[in-house]
């Protein structure tokens, strides 16, 4: 056993907080909440620079050959920083899908590009219905000729309004059972039928409205197998719920130290409120979930990154994750008091995207479900 | 990063795992704690047979030569099937010997505690029932070649059956309060030494120790002379992650216990554990029970490593406290009123939550720690944590089987 992080992991560890602490200020964060695109193309390609695209592709493809276990280290950085955009989309939803499924020809095609910042992809999976299991996929592929045509209409997609590729999951047949009949289509999304509505969150993420309308598909862009479509998605949303655990983890990390560091020289009654018992036990409460939540998380990625069945620990990581980093981040309002409920301050960033992350993948009583079924009950 | 345990560490859990079920099962458990020794000689000495009083000591002391973390997996299965007995209390004194005596000590009592032939504990806390070194008034003066101690030892753990007790005492006054301890290693049949058991909660054995005119050869300092406090912290830093790894033990063992339950016990024409309700509490309680296991593993490996801050030992403390409380309070409501019964194995674990909370620290004095590691100084906490109650109505509460 050994809990430690290699020399390496440390050091991307350091150089992406010291990245995005230069190019991913608290400004830039508000600024894009508020734009359209929700990012910018410069600090994307910077991005793409230094490999963050392609950190776990294989090297033929233009990629670093990291695991998913470093991805993870970059993401609880990136969620640190509350970076917007569509990193999370592109390269853990789309890229892993494509890794999973993928032809040697679509891989070739498209996992360069998206190394390289050229391409920006999604998955557009859930519906109006909010689930993120099969029996939730209505959206319709007919065959005709050598297209498919798909109707119907995906909700909370994110980064739909900027991405080059869909990655649609679309029902081809009714099944006996629900996971089957259903399969992934690479959706050029500028393909004429497809209109885009861009919601309003909360955390200034970019969700859309994505209607599709006739749009036809050549059935060369099937991804992965006909109507074998949901084991690939099941693979991807391990990672990516395990992933998005490790944002909030750096969220909440960064909000904690933002409230200790609040409390020690925000004065009242003539003296500093850390030292306030009510207060410390705030902090530590603070330090135990952080701590917790951190290392659920990484069981969880150290068994996705060694390929060995983790589907408990995955939902048992969100389950906590979504819990925690939401009280957490509560407590480090409750800490800072009014100065902490201004549009000026930091620490709303953080309480919104604990927030919107707790929603994603499933909420706490979906994982809970999920545990409680592979205890057999 | 590697999460894996070796072939060695498997075997050990397994081994461990079937011994206990054989060796000590609950009708065992349920008369050691009525019993006046509070462990079974017997099955000691086929523990030390298997080695693992020694497992953590080097060859050269009659130890086996594995290391700490691969102890805590073994105190993690005696949790798991409760083991009453003076193991962590003697095998924390033993690292601390390791870590801190001469060489003289060490091969004076290791061997023997590997051997299965001593039984040590460490007489910290008073009747402050305070784990800082300002509350530590228990005296030793200097008289030619001996220290003589006087006064009182509270919650003293398997001291009744202990050769040897680690005694903290102060030897000097000082401004800061760290300095100026000292500890002695007494022989627990020393002339003046009075032990009088304490009827706990979790049936655990904590004694009363009084000690009246107690003369100790100098040689029999562990450590050197004022400079203690460093050595109570090695003690204490150990028998935290090990008490740690029990109760995570414990964890498992409920959780197990409770999801069996739910799936066999039909109500409303249906096995419980269909309810979402009852789902919902497995649920939380796996996550909880897991969380806990890792945690310990972690904590556990980082003590064993010397890597481990008292932030993080005391962090984990806090939680763990809580977390088997809390688990082995749902697993009774899973249970229903069978759980309550004293014939269920359920509360064997649930009394022991409680008590384990205050071993080596309960939670809010760990928390106390964080916050102060984290740079939250304190204002007035120590007038608060000090002497809670006056020693006569301590003794009336005592005395009612009450623990403060």
């Amino acid at each position: 056993m050994d809990l430690g992080f290699s020399e390496e992991q440390e050091m991307l560890r350091t150089t992406t907080r010291d990245f995005l602490t230069n190019e991913c200020p608290a400004e830039l964060v508000k600024e894009m909440a508020e734009d359209e695109k929700g990012y910018t193309p410069e600090l994307w390609r910077k991005m793409a620079e230094l490999g963050w695209m392609g950190l776990t592709f294989p090297e033929e493809f233009d990629g670093m050959g990291m695991t998913f276990l470093d991805l993870v280290i970059l993401l609880e950085e990136i969620g640190r920083a509350c970076l917007p955009g569509p990193f999370f989309s592109t390269v853990v939803l789309a890229g892993y899908a494509i890794l999973e499924a993928g032809s040697e020809e679509q891989k070739k095609e498209l996992l360069p590009k998206i190394s390289n910042g050229e391409l920006i992809l999604t998955l557009a999976l859930t519906e109006p219905s909010a689930s993120y299991e099969p029996s939730g996929i209505k959206v319709k592929a007919s065959p005709k000729n050598d297209d498919y045509v798909i109707n119907g209409t995906k909700l909370f997609v994110p980064d739909a309004n900027v991405a080059d590729y869909m990655i649609c999951v679309a029902r081809t047949k009714d099944g006996a059972s629900p996971e089957e009949g259903i399969t992934l289509f690479l959706v050029d999304a500028k393909s004429p039928g497809i209109s885009t509505t861009l919601l309003k969150t909360i955390a200034g993420d970019k969700q859309c409205e994505v209607i599709f309308d006739d749009v036809r598909v050549p059935k060369g862009n099937i991804l992965g197998e006909l109507d074998k479509g949901w084991p690939v998605v099941e693979k991807v949303l391990e990672k990516a719920t395990v992933g998005l655990c490790a944002q909030m983890v750096g969220g909440a990390q960064k909000a904690m130290e933002m409230s200790v560091d609040y409390a020690k020289e925000r004065i009242q009654f003539g003296r500093p409120i850390g030292s306030f018992q009510s207060i410390q036990n705030y902090c530590a409460d603070m330090v135990t979930d952080v701590d917790g939540s951190k290392y659920i998380t990484y069981e969880a990625a150290w068994k996705l990154s060694e390929g060995m069945p983790a589907a408990m620990e995955v939902s048992m990581a969100k389950a906590w994750t979504s819990e925690a980093c939401c009280r957490v981040t509560a407590l480090g309002h409750q800490i800072h008091g009014a100065i902490g409920f201004t549009v000026d301050h930091d620490l709303p960033l953080y309480f919104k995207q604990a927030k919107a992350g707790e929603a994603t993948f499933g909420n706490a009583d979906f994982h809970r479900e999920m545990v409680a079924k592979q205890l057999g009950l | 990063m590697n999460l894996d345990f070796i072939e060695e560490q498997e075997m050990l859990r397994t081994m461990a795992r079937d011994f206990l079920q054989t060796e000590c099962p609950k009708t065992l458990v349920r008369e050691l704690e009525e019993s006046d020794l509070g462990y079974s000689p017997e099955l000691w000495k086929k523990m030390a047979e298997l080695g693992w009083q020694g497992l953590a000591f080097p060859e050269e002391y009659g130890g086996t030569g594995m290391t700490f973390f691969e102890l805590a997996l073994l105190v993690e299965e005696m949790g798991r099937n409760i083991l009453p007995g003076p193991f962590i209390s003697t095998l924390v004194c033993g690292l601390t010997i390791l870590e801190a005596g001469s060489e003289e000590q060490k091969r004076e009592f290791l061997p023997k505690v590997a051997a299965g032939e001593m039984i040590l504990t460490l007489a910290l806390t008073e009747p402050s029932a305070s784990w800082k070194p300002e509350h530590i008034s228990v005296r030793a003066v200097a008289s030619n070649e001996e220290y003589v101690i006087n006064g009182t030892k509270l919650f003293v753990p398997d001291a009744h059956v202990a050769d040897y007790l680690l005694v903290v005492a102060r030897t000097e006054d000082s401004a800061k309060p760290e300095e100026g301890i000292t500890v002695f290693l007494v022989d627990a049949r020393s002339p003046g030494i009075q032990c009088e058991p304490q009827l706990t909660l979790g049936l655990d054995n904590k004694a009363e120790v009084v000690f009246k005119d107690v003369r100790v050869p100098k040689r029999n300092i562990l450590g050197k002379l004022n400079q203690g406090w460093k050595v109570v912290q090695i003690a204490m830093t150990k028998g935290t992650a090990l008490k740690i790894a029990e109760m995570s033990g414990g964890c498992q063992a409920s959780l197990e216990m409770a999801n069996a339950f739910v799936k066999e016990r039909v109500q409303y024409g249906r096995p419980i554990g269909t309810f979402q309700v009852l789902q919902h509490y497995l649920a939380d309680v796996w996550g909880k029970t897991d969380r806990t296991t890792h945690l310990a593993w972690e904590i556990c490996w980082k003590v064993g490593a010397g890597v481990a801050t008292p932030f993080e030992v005391a962090a984990a403390k806090a939680w763990t406290n809580e977390a088997y409380k809390w688990v082995t309070e749902r697993c009774v409501q899973c249970h229903g009123a069978i759980g309550t019964t004293r014939d269920h194995d359920m509360g064997l674990y649930y009394r022991r939550a409680k008590v384990a909370e205050l071993d080596y620290g309960d939670t809010d004095s760990q928390i106390e720690v964080v916050a102060q590691q984290m740079g939250l100084k304190t204002h007035g906490n120590d007038q608060r944590r000090g002497i809670r109650k006056p020693l006569a109505q301590n003794k009336e509460r005592r005395r009612c089987g009450l623990r403060f």
